[in-house]
């Protein structure tokens, strides 16, 4: 059931993802598209086997679906988020994209705690929705990064 | 979660490699983009990570990485040793001139160049089998990861530099 069910928010993500139109160009998305999942894996791997406050399921199709929600559906729907909205958006505009992103990976999240996909043993799911929105402005920022020192620096390099 | 564990072999040689491979990113002659390039030693990265934490750990744990199963400060050197890696692919595939005839002899030469770094990693203890793992399995490992590599900077290849060549034409009228 688990696997199905994540199969099919994997599967919607990436149809989102494809049809959306884009405002980041493709090296750019998978810039920050990769930035987000080394930091999702990292985190999950600390909180799940090195301090043990949220276990996986030991069955193999849930564990699929764990690593489907943790290696695909996370980074996708942040990156969706960041794809959202104009440019030039303002700061709340920005702010509520933010948030009603982490909203829905939260969702996400309560789903595979119901479904025993994930167990909290010692966990709040505010502290999820903290790392959420955190993830989101690390995607943020690592982007103001990659305009500040990669790409303009490449097209001072062109214009010369 | 451990700090170093014992310093050995296998830190000493991680460090070694890690500090050549970088060298090599910082001082060969500049053939990619700066775009592609940080994208290139992301995506070496993120591949290392995504397996390391998927039939590296977990459920399946594999292999073992370093001197225990859990995370320490060398593991972080070993998933950088990654990024040059995935320069390195990018690189001579441009320096190469890959084109769809070569594709597949490129890929195979690097999934068996992966399959002897794999061995060199075991003789030098960084990493180490268990669960029934071998390095045979290694290969189709490396054969399928370069493929999608391969398949993925041709697309990006493809897709990206016409709308670079127009910036640039666009700077130059300016």
């Amino acid at each position: 059931m688990a696997f199905a069910v994540y199969f099919f928010i994997g599967w919607i993500s990436i149809i989102c993802f494809f049809v959306q139109k884009k405002k980041l160009s493709v090296v750019e998305n998978t810039v920050l598209f990769l930035c987000v999942l080394i930091v999702n894996l990292n985190w999950t791997w600390l909180i799940y086997e090195e301090l043990g406050f949220i276990t996986y399921s030991h069955d193999t199709w849930n564990f699929i679906a764990y690593l489907i929600k943790r290696s695909i559906v996370i980074p996708l729907i942040v990156l969706i988020s960041l794809n959202f909205g104009r440019t030039d958006a303002s700061l709340f505009k920005k702010l509520t994209h933010i948030i009603v992103s982490s909203l829905v990976i939260l969702a996400v999240t309560s789903i595979s705690h119901y479904l025993k996909v994930t167990t909290v043993k010692d966990w709040s799911i505010l502290y999820d929705f903290s790392y959420y929105v955190a993830l989101h402005i690390f995607g943020l920022l690592i982007h103001k990064w990659y305009q500040t020192y990669i790409v303009e620096k490449e097209n001072e390099v062109l214009t010369r | 979660m451990i700090w170093i564990g014992k310093f050995d072999i296998n830190e000493i040689s991680l460090l070694i490699f890690t500090v050549a491979a970088y060298l090599f990113v910082v001082f060969s002659p500049k053939k990619l983009r700066r775009e592609i390039t940080c994208m290139s030693l992301l995506w070496g990265i993120s591949t290392g990570i995504v397996y390391d934490f998927t039939i590296g750990g977990g459920l399946l744990d594999l292999y073992r990485e370093n001197d225990t199963n859990h995370y320490e400060f060398f593991d972080l050197v070993y998933y950088a040793l990654y990024g040059p890696f995935g320069y390195a692919f990018m690189y001579f595939y441009e320096v190469m001139k890959i084109r769809k005839r070569t594709f597949g002899y490129y890929v195979a030469g690097w999934a068996l160049f992966g399959v002897l770094a794999q061995w060199l990693f075991t003789i030098l203890h960084i990493i180490t089998y268990q669960n029934n793992y071998s390095l045979p399995f290694a290969f189709p490992i490396f054969l399928f990861t370069q493929s999608v590599t391969g398949l993925f900077y041709h697309y990006v290849s493809t897709v990206y530099p016409n709308k670079k060549l127009m910036e640039k034409e666009k700077i130059q009228t300016e």
